[in-house]
């Protein structure tokens, strides 16, 4: 007798778990072949394609799960890693934070992995965007080098094109070099650039994901120590705005 | 999660300076780091000498507190203190995880905490059944309950 769709995703699952992805993927794509409207056979899948970097695959997966369920945490979530290594980092920066909204509304156990996956994400948007600027900088400087070596062949041309390096060198460092970061974009529970702000009715500020775990533990404000529950928190979003702006153009502050 | 990562930044913090009085000794990873502490005024009961404490962290700091207790070591002794026992083992608000904690304190403000409160304190005692306390603690500090009775030290 031919097994029916929920047996062959778990046979997937179980292989999946042995780390057998070929063998997981095949039975995931066999239970979809029977039955096309679960959600859960695809998310399960592009979590196996994703192991196995077939990109491409992951976001049609994704893509099919959030047809069939738009609040789909898992999907968006893998979506977001997909397009991350696909290279297109501003996609995956809104995926990844779709997915921190739905984790913060379900209240699911992975919110913190994810709200540290948006930061990540937002380091990589800057570091390739960084990388474009150096390049583009660097090809300037030859040509101006170039330029006078043609135009300007003058005793002295060595040492111009010398102090054209140094100016550029000394441009670059100093860039690298104002590595500091605000005190008000930095979470007083963290120490890190905050993601999602939230003020309390103190006029405080947390990040979203920790206070709510200490809020878990204690009813309290942590600096002024007065009561405090989650319904009393508010976005603080002129301080998101701030944080988004800086970590824009300042993406190593996530690991800082 | 982030406990490390929080412990790395203070790091930095300590390496670019500490208030007078308090030292780094180690902090060669994430679950357990060393600090000397002296009290700077003339207190008679503190002069001259210095105190380690060992503090120890779980995955969940700083959203729980650190363990911290004052340990022995070459010149290092247990301070006299009506709350702290000759086992090392505290009695501070601060460091009790329930209320007392909170996460936006840090290593540095711990140790300025017992810092002022040996300052403080002017009795050259242990705390009341100290003989049996040290006899029946282990060393694990998460179990134990303290009362606080005794407001005025």
């Amino acid at each position: 007798m031919p097994m029916k769709a929920e047996e062959l995703k778990n046979k997937g699952n179980v292989c999946y778990a042995e780390g057998d992805y070929v063998g997981a993927e095949k039975f995931y794509t066999q239970a979809i072949i029977k039955d096309s409207t679960n959600a859960a056979f695809f998310t399960n899948r592009a979590l196996v394609r994703l192991r196995m970097d077939m990109y491409d695959q992951v976001i049609d997966d994704c893509l099919k799960a959030i047809d069939l369920i738009p609040s789909s945490l898992k999907a968006y979530s893998y979506l977001g890693q997909a397009q991350l290594k696909l290279g297109y980092p501003n996609e995956a920066l809104s995926s990844t934070l779709r997915a921190y909204e739905l984790a913060i509304a379900q209240r699911s156990p992975s919110v913190g992995a994810i709200a540290a996956t948006c930061l990540e994400v937002k380091k990589k948007r800057w570091e390739l965007s960084e990388e474009r600027r150096r390049t583009r900088e660097c090809n300037l400087a030859m040509r101006n080098a170039r330029l006078i070596l043609f135009f300007v062949p003058l005793p002295g041309t060595l040492e111009k094109i010398q102090t054209l390096e140094e100016v550029f060198g000394k441009a670059e460092a100093e860039r690298c070099g104002k590595r500091e970061v605000p005190d008000y974009l930095i979470d007083n529970i963290t120490f890190s650039v905050m993601l999602d702000p939230v003020i309390t009715k103190y006029g405080h500020s947390y990040d979203r994901v920790t206070l709510l775990d200490h809020l878990k533990r204690s009813s309290t404000d942590p600096l002024t120590r007065e009561p405090l529950t989650e319904k009393d928190l508010r976005p603080n979003l002129a301080l998101k705005a701030a944080c988004e702006a800086f970590l824009k153009e300042n993406g190593w502050a996530v690991d800082w | 999660m982030f406990h490390a990562k929080r412990l790395q930044k203070e790091l930095i913090k300590i390496h670019q300076g500490l208030p007078p009085g308090i030292h780094l000794v180690a902090a060669n990873d994430f679950q357990e780091w060393q600090m000397d502490i002296q009290v700077l005024d003339e207190n008679p009961l503190y002069y001259g000498k210095t105190y380690r404490l060992k503090f120890k962290f779980s995955n969940n700091y700083p959203i729980e507190a650190p363990e911290v207790m004052f340990i022995r070591a070459t010149d290092r002794d247990i301070p006299m203190h009506p709350h702290i026992y000759s086992n090392g083992v505290i009695c501070l608000d601060l460091l009790s995880s329930g209320n007392g904690w909170s996460p936006v304190q840090s290593v540095e403000s711990v140790c300025m905490s017992i810092q002022s409160m040996l300052t403080g304190n002017t009795k050259n005692e242990r705390p009341d059944g100290d003989d049996q306390f040290v006899l029946r603690t282990s060393t694990s500090l998460r179990n134990i309950r303290f009362v606080y009775d005794d407001n005025t030290v």
